[in-house]
């Protein structure tokens, strides 16, 4: 489903060019769990991003589902977004003036779904992550674990087959962070989800099937 | 750090002071050239226009400065952090209404010039009941002999291009003389309006003879006899029909000899702005007003020539007076000359406002777009495409631009009610004509948004998303 092949990508600052990513290759097969894991700085979130298409590299060839992405222009881009990726963000990014609920309602919007159906998708992720009673807050009414919850609650809704998981635990505590990820394996056991998360705790990479080892943009292991 | 925000607004304001100010001069000519005034450039110079600067600047830096003065010091460190002040509703709905207000206005305005123009064409081409369309009027009030204006008379009837002459007393548009009409012995009479004529009068001015004759054009010298062709008010008021009207008698303050020989449909010998009232041109011996008028109906195809012709035979027939002459069309037109500077005066400020409201806009969706920045990333990621943000963002002001909509027809409607008051003869004001505007400016301010709104949603979402 993913092929990374002598993926570079930098900046230069004056003469100086530093790799955030360097001479990455890595196949991902689809209904695969991968986590990722690397010190902080080592470019997980820079590497989760070119995979979901969000930025730009600058050297090598990325493979999606056969087609090369550096190729693909932005409508076919939004469209694979829309059909196929579902993000959990490191930082959340929820969206401030909307609902716990609209959040979630979100992604349903862009996919032609009737009013009635999505009340019912919504109504059961909300029930899934416990939730319901914080359907109406907005996101700066919740703790960091709770926006969380609401990020991936967001990322399952439109039934994605690649989530993209930026540390989805981190600020949960461990029984949540487990529930997370029986959730998550169950995704990709029954459902054949391809699941990559990043994390920096050896038991949730433990969930996934492979561990990718980052160090300062170069794969380890 | 309040002190601050006075001396950055103080700043701003006194550089828009000067632009203002500097522009103004390029404006002056403009004005001046719209609406005929002679304002000059010195009237800009002097003390009071600099102490008017003056305080308008205390004004506006005091009322701007203290906006974001007193909000910001207001909030807390932690509220700043936390941003939520920037998503409080007051800020945004602060600037709303400024937009809001000031697209209304430009709505009035909108709708406004289009009203004045069509009534103005209105005015234009509305049947008068006679036909200014070539219509000579020669200044005749200074010819003492009255043999030689009917030497010049013949005359030009001999050019080809010449149709009628015809002399009166004044030509419509000028006012004639007010005199009283009076039925049987009744006490209460109507205003009647006299103007001592030719028979010619009618075919030169065009005038629709519904019954009887025009009036005699030589009267024997012992004829005390007044004759009288009356408009449709007079004969409605004494209760006849144009038929039963001719050869009666009439009570028009003209002695007691007056009869009626023809009666002509109503026309509106003064301007639009006033209704038709009773009216008779009448011919008698030593009549109490003299011509002062000479009227030439002609073709105006070849117009310079004729115009030669004719006044070649004036100076040669009426000696030592000058030949003073303007065109009956020309003259009306300049009856509405206040609603014509009124007219451009409109235009100039629509413009205006409709520039200055889509700056706000522009301006508006900017931060609004700015603001979003994040959110339009977010969404993109979650499957949205440019197109349905770009609807998204310029619904939101589709919003507001309605509600100026709502609040501007009203208004509008309002103010050019007022205005068309003043003439008795006007349009209606149409739905559809108020629709189109609005929906003018309702495309100009999406053309406006819009560019903010494609900008904005075409940004690579991961930019905005990591611009925390
Ligand atoms: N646009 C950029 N310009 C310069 N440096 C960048 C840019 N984006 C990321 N970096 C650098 O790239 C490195 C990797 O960043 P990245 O966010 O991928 O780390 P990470 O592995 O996700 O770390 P963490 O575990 O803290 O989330 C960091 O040192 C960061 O400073
Ligand atoms: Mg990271």
């Amino acid at each position: 489903m993913i092929e990374l092949s002598h993926l570079s990508k930098w900046v230069k600052t004056g003469s100086l060019q530093t790799f955030l990513l360097k001479d990455i290759n890595i196949t991902i097969n689809k209904g695969a769990f991968v986590s990722i894991m690397g010190p902080s700085g080592s470019g997980k979130s820079t590497l989760l991003n070119v995979i979901g298409m969000l930025d730009d590299w600058d050297e090598g060839q990325y493979l999606f589902m056969g087609e090369e992405v550096g190729k693909l222009k932005e409508r076919a881009k939004q469209a694979l977004h829309k059909d196929h990726i579902g993000f959990v963000f490191q930082a959340y990014h929820l969206i401030d003036e909307l609902t716990v609920y609209e959040n979630i309602e979100t992604p349903l919007l862009y996919q032609d779904i009737k009013s009635a159906e999505r009340k019912a998708i919504v109504a059961d992720m909300l029930d899934r992550f416990q939730i319901v009673g914080k359907k109406d807050l907005f996101p700066a009414q919740l703790s960091g674990g709770q926006q969380q919850l609401v990020g991936i609650a967001r990322a399952l809704v439109a039934k994605p087959d690649l989530i993209l998981a930026d540390e989805p635990t981190g600020n949960l505590n461990s029984k949540q962070g487990e529930e997370i990820m029986e959730i998550f394996t169950r995704l990709n056991k029954e459902d054949g989800v391809t699941i990559i998360q990043v994390t920096h705790s050896e038991k949730n990479a433990a969930y996934g099937d492979r561990i990718i080892n980052l160090l300062d943009g170069r794969i380890e292991s | 750090m309040i002190l601050r925000f006075y001396a950055d607004t103080g700043l701003t304001v006194l550089l828009a002071i000067i632009v203002g100010f500097v522009m103004s001069f390029g404006s002056l000519y403009l004005f001046n050239s719209i609406s005929g005034s002679h304002l000059d450039i010195t009237d800009l110079l002097g003390i009071p226009t600099f102490l008017f600067l003056l305080v308008i600047w205390f004004i506006v830096t005091l009322l701007a400065g203290s906006y974001p003065a007193l909000l910001l010091s207001g909030s807390s460190a932690l509220q700043l952090m936390q941003k939520k002040f920037s998503r409080g509703g007051a800020d945004q709905l602060f600037r709303k209404i400024l937009v809001v207000v000031q697209f209304s206005c430009s709505i009035v305005l909108i709708i406004a010039i289009v009203i004045i123009y069509q009534q103005m064409k209105f005015v234009g081409n509305k049947n008068l009941g006679f036909n200014p369309n070539g219509v000579l009027m020669v200044n005749i009030s200074g010819v003492r002999d009255p043999g030689h204006l009917e030497s010049f008379s013949n005359a030009i009837s001999q050019i080809p291009q010449v149709h009628e002459v015809s002399q009166l007393q004044v030509p419509p548009g000028f006012s004639a003389s007010q005199r009283s009409l009076h039925k049987g012995d009744e006490k209460s009479d109507l205003t009647l309006f006299t103007c001592h004529a030719d028979g010619a009068v009618v075919s030169t001015l065009g005038l629709k003879l519904l019954a009887g004759k025009t009036l005699p054009d030589h009267l024997s010298k012992t004829d005390s006899m007044v004759y009288v062709v009356a408009n449709k008010k007079v004969i409605d008021y004494l209760g006849w029909t144009p038929e039963e009207a001719i050869g009666r008698k009439v009570q028009v303050d003209l002695g007691n000899n007056a009869y009626i020989v023809g009666v002509v449909d109503d026309f509106n010998f003064l301007s639009l702005k006033r209704p038709i009232e009773p009216y008779i041109y009448y011919a008698a011996n030593d009549a109490p007003e003299s011509f002062n008028a000479m009227l030439i109906k002609m073709n105006t195809d070849q117009l310079a020539s004729t115009m030669d012709k004719v006044q070649r035979d004036f100076a040669k027939y009426v000696p030592a007076v000058a030949f003073d002459y303007s065109f009956l069309d020309a003259h009306l037109a300049t009856l509405y000359n206040a609603d014509r500077v009124m007219q451009k005066v409109v235009l100039l400020f629509s413009c205006l406002a409709i520039f200055v409201s889509c700056l706000g806009l522009f301006g508006l969706s900017a931060f609004m777009a700015e603001q979003k920045t994040k959110e339009i990333g977010i969404r993109k990621v979650l499957g949205a495409s440019s197109f349905s943000i770009s609807k998204m963002l310029s619904l939101n002001f589709l919003k507001l631009v309605l509600l100026s909509i709502v609040i501007g027809i009203p208004v509008a409607i309002y103010l050019m009610q007022k205005w068309l008051s003043h003439f008795e003869y006007r349009i209606h004001i149409s739905w559809l004509v108020v629709g189109l505007s609005a929906t003018t400016g309702l495309l100009i301010a999406l053309l406006t948004v819009s560019y903010q709104s494609i900008k904005a949603a075409s940004a690579n979402p991961v930019n905005s998303i990591k611009a925390e």
